[in-house]
């Protein structure tokens, strides 16, 4: 597109202006700051809510409630559930969380049987510090979300007060479950001492199964069994589950689409419009280059380089500054004891960037082509 | 000082119409967004705050002050207060508490559809309408006990994400496997009640089969203090309870809500700041080409301070223009729009403080992004201004 | 219609200092843009160097210029934000030579100019004569076959004006290159070795340095 020769040329006309390319600069960055932000969001969203191939999980729940103060299951129903076929293996989760409404720091406590936590955990969780065996040791022992630890600012060994509920953190985790990055496990029987003062009672049962592609088969007969039980249950894939308790969130969430689309609009009328300031100041500049011999289509693309620059710089930095906060911040949204994480991978870093200086070319190409059409009378007929 | 006329910074509005729309525009976006954002959250708080009394005192399950929704105290808990209590009001022998169940549940038109969103059930008896005088019923009457009827508030089909005329009298919904018949509609203008179901307690002990209910709300007559209440409570552990002012439970709900609000404050801050820069970047164009004129009018006697004060009030009247028609947009399209948000919802609103922040956020606007350029237009001694291109 | 040049037949040799005389709107501007390649004529031919370059195409104009033509403007016409040894660099971009050779021309033309000095100030950092010159050493850097020059000295006061003629004068003795000067001032016409006047688009007389 352009000779490497110019590149010099381009930057000296960027970096010597050093007012209107910092605005600009300033500006873009701003709009891919937000950009990267909604789009962690949605990308959040999805993790937490899209069902991936081998997903396998179920959540059995109370029919009609997603409260988890109000699905209240007889503990007594887990070896009916683990005689269902297909069910691989089944764990009673206790959930309590210090809030119902949705908000950024809800914390959830969710009580396993002391020797199920390895079946919920997902396989490839990562212990960082503390260990599972100090867990099972305590009756009141926590393990961690690295998210929920980092917000609340939790190590090994502290207190940890909420909800009505004091524990003792015994280690801290990270999984690739969204799910588990944001909860405290404690033991099932521990919290129901604590919180209904009698045991047997739980809020759901995670199911894991044999086969993912058995997923809706075993989620019907478990339904099934209890139709007309005391508690009848209403069984789904986990996912599937986040997605219709979260539904509020999510709506929410799903119309910060609209920003993050307004946010790229922003982009190309900021750098659109730097540019079209600067090339009616250069205007005689431009004539000097033409009388040196440049032609018209250099000239633009000089332009379009220029805008291409200009914005690729601005969308990295808003780019990384929105990475390193969202990375600071662990971030998530909770509701009904469940999470939906902010997150940014590399990919939607890429793509950010690769947006920025798309756009940056275009917002460059009118005025590049109208200023490789101007002769050089008019050029300095305009001065 | 002599100052140059008003006359010249509208005149000088006139040499690029591009440029003026282009500042006009950009200040009409950041303006009806920052009115929309102020209406957001106040309308947020301002349901939230409305929804709490101070002469009103909620007994809670202890370990619950967060939620009602996740306390459970004895059914016969009001009634035990009544009778230990002094203090409460009381009208023709009604006494001012109120038993309730507040439960976040699904609800749909059939059986078997149910709509994607919850909403509060409020179990309730006849001192609830006591108890929460803003509640006004403006259409039909208040339900039965026994007889599956319920009454709706006005944002509950705002909240439900259905049309106003699902749940218009006579109508049925389905919630708990139940067919409930609206036979009332109220209103609690700007508190969280407006969105709610409410249904007869007794009812809704039978349909989600529990016999504890949430809590106990009573309202303190003059004399009533609520440090009384307070002993109430220590003196009865029996009863694991816990009372908080209804104004104090509401407010802890708004401060439980400040990431969400603060999220908001910092996006409409960094929407600002991307127009406050963009409009920044047209100044400076705008001015850098006037270096020459300015040098003329340095010359003919004028001041620095008064040539930036021309600058000042020709950026102030373009901000201003798009900050007007920001104004104008947002009254006509988003006064009173009701918005869905966890377990309720709430009418934007657009009241004079939200308008105020809107305009001085257009002046800000045009005040800022005439200034740096400004200065700096008048850095260059007036010969040098004089010569440049 | 305004014809500014009407039946204009003029042959110049290379290597010749030319000078261009006349009122306002005279049309000596319009016929140095020409022979420039800046403008191109309606009528007739324009043929410099055996090349009839009022045929040529925008942009094959723009490379017969960036070889041919070396322009010195009235009012420098600097870029602002590039050094004395950048704006001389420009033109040669355009040209597939290395860098170390770029930077041999333009410390040539840089020392030719009397600024090796002053090669890393901006244009605001030097004075009038100062950025004349440096437009000069960028009019020069290419080696054209001709130089043309537009009021070089009309911006300039007396000594400055002064030095900058004998600059090129001097360029022209050693560089054989042919320098064709618009000016309205006769005394600077004196340096040259032709002087040619226009009227209202018309040759009128020629005068010869003796």
């Amino acid at each position: 597109m352009i000779s490497p020769t110019y590149i010099p040329l381009i930057l000296r006309q960027i970096v010597r202006r050093p007012a209107r390319t910092l605005l600009t600069v300033g500006g873009i960055a701003t709009a891919m700051f937000l950009f990267i932000a909604v789009q962690s969001m949605q990308q959040g969203v999805a993790l937490a809510t899209q069902q991936s191939a081998g997903d396998n999980t179920l959540v059995v729940y109370r029919e009609d409630r997603y409260c988890p103060f109000t699905s209240k299951l007889p503990e007594h129903y887990l070896p009916r559930i683990s005689a269902i076929a297909g069910v691989k293996s089944a764990v009673p989760i206790k959930v309590i969380v210090n809030n119902c409404r949705a908000s950024l720091d809800v914390v959830t406590f969710r009580g396993v049987p002391s020797d199920s936590l390895g079946d919920q955990l997902s396989a490839s969780v990562v212990v960082l510090e503390g260990s599972i065996e100090d867990w099972r040791k305590r009756s009141d022992s926590a393990i961690l979300g690295e998210t929920l630890a980092k917000r609340r600012g939790l190590r090994t060994g502290d207190r940890f007060d909420a909800a009505g509920v004091v524990s003792y953190v015994a280690g801290i985790v990270r999984s690739d479950q969204p799910q588990d990055q944001n909860v405290a496990y404690v033991h099932l029987d521990f919290l129901q001492q604590t919180v209904d003062r009698k045991l047997g009672i739980v809020t759901q049962f995670n199911v894991k199964v044999d086969d993912a592609s058995q997923l809706e088969s075993v989620a019907a007969a478990i339904d099934a069994e209890f139709r007309f039980a005391e508690q009848p249950t209403s069984t789904r894939p986990e996912k599937a589950f986040v997605a219709q308790a979260a539904a509020d969130m999510i709506d929410l969430i799903g119309f910060a689409k609209y920003l993050g689309i307004g946010c790229l609009a922003a982009v190309l009328a900021l750098v659109g419009n730097a540019i079209l300031l600067s090339v009616q100041d250069r205007i005689r500049e431009h004539a000097i280059l033409q009388t040196l011999g440049y032609g018209g289509m250099l000239i633009g693309r000089l332009i379009v380089a220029e805008g291409l620059f200009i914005a690729f710089i601005g969308g990295a930095a808003g780019t990384f500054a929105a990475l390193a906060v969202i990375e600071w911040g662990q971030y998530s949204f909770s509701i009904d004891g469940l999470s939906i994480p902010i997150q940014a991978s590399a990919s939607l870093i890429a793509t950010g960037l690769l947006i920025a200086t798309g756009l940056g070319i275009a917002a460059g190409l009118v005025p590049a082509w109208q200023a490789s059409r101007r002769t050089i009378a008019d050029c300095f007929r305009a001065v | 000082m002599r100052i140059l006329p008003f006359d010249y910074a509208i005149r000088n509005l006139g040499r690029s119409p591009l440029r003026l729309a282009m500042s006009v525009v950009g200040s009409m976006l950041v303006v009806m967004l920052m009115i929309a954002a102020t209406a957001f959250v106040r309308g947020m708080e301002k349901s939230l705050a409305d929804s709490g009394s101070d002469r009103n005192v909620i007994l809670l399950g202890a370990g619950s002050e967060e939620s009602i929704e996740r306390s459970e105290i004895k059914a016969s808990v009001p009634t035990q207060a009544a009778a230990s209590l002094r203090g409460v009001r009381s009208t023709l022998g009604q006494t001012f508490i109120s038993s309730e169940i507040h439960m976040a549940l699904t609800v749909g038109t059939t059986r078997d559809e149910q709509s994607k969103a919850q909403v509060v059930v409020r179990g309730v008896d006849l001192p609830a309408f006591l108890v929460h005088p803003q509640v006004r019923i403006t259409q039909g009457r208040s339900m039965n006990p026994g007889a599956n009827e319920i009454i709706v508030g006005k944002l509950a089909a705002t909240r439900l994400g259905m049309d106003d005329a699902q749940l218009a009298l006579g109508k049925t919904i389905w919630f708990d496997d139940i067919q409930w018949t609206i036979v009332g509609r109220f209103t609690a203008p700007n508190t969280v009640m407006d969105a709610e179901i409410w249904v007869p307690l007794n009812d809704l002990k039978v349909s989600a089969k529990r016999d504890t209910i949430s809590c106990a709300v009573l309202t303190l007559d003059d004399d009533g203090e609520f440090e009384d209440v307070a002993a109430f409570v220590a003196s009865r552990v029996d009863l694991e309870l816990v009372a908080v002012r209804e104004s104090e439970y509401y407010a802890k709900l708004v401060a439980f809500y400040r990431p969400v609000r603060v999220m908001i404050w910092v996006t409409v801050a960094l929407i600002a700041l991307g127009g406050i820069l963009g409009g920044l970047n047209t100044m400076y164009a705008a001015f850098a080409a006037r270096v020459r004129e300015v040098g003329m009018l340095q010359s003919l006697g004028f001041a620095r301070r008064a040539i930036i004060l021309s600058f000042m009030q020709e950026a102030a009247l373009a901000s201003m223009a798009g900050a007007l028609i920001a104004a104008a947009a947002s009254l006509v399209l988003l006064d009173g729009v009701a918005i869905r948000f966890s377990m309720g919802a709430f009418g934007l609103q657009l009241d004079a403080i939200a308008l105020a922040i809107g305009l001085l956020t257009g002046m800000t606007l045009g005040v800022i992004g005439a200034l740096p350029p400004a200065v700096r237009c008048l850095r260059l001694p007036i010969t040098e201004a004089l010569k440049a291109a | 219609m305004i014809r500014p040049l009407i039946d204009l037949d003029l042959d110049v040799e290379a290597g010749a200092f030319l000078a261009l005389m006349g009122p306002s709107g005279s049309g000596k501007t319009t016929l140095l843009n020409l022979i420039a390649g800046i403008d191109q004529p309606t009528h007739g031919t324009l043929t410099i160097d055996g090349q009839n370059i009022g045929a040529l195409s925008r942009s094959k104009l723009a490379a017969w210029r960036s070889g041919h033509i070396g322009y010195v403007f009235q009012l420098y016409n600097l870029v602002p934000v590039l050094t004395a040894y950048e704006n001389i660099e420009l033109p040669l971009l355009l040209h597939k030579l290395s860098r170390k050779e770029r930077h041999r021309r333009v410390s040539a033309s840089l020392e030719q100019v009397g600024l090796a000095d002053r090669h890393d100030h901006y244009p605001r950092q030097l004075s009038g004569g100062q950025e004349q010159r440096v437009a000069i050493a960028r009019a020069i850097v290419t080696q054209p076959k001709i130089i043309v020059a537009d009021e070089p000295t009309g911006d300039l006061d007396k000594p400055s004006a002064l030095a900058i003629m004998q600059l090129l004068q001097a360029l022209n003795r050693d560089m054989k290159q042919t320098l064709i000067m618009v000016t309205h001032d006769p005394k600077t016409a004196e340096f040259a070795d032709l002087t040619l006047h226009l009227d209202k688009g018309r040759l009128a007389e020629a005068t010869v340095l003796a």
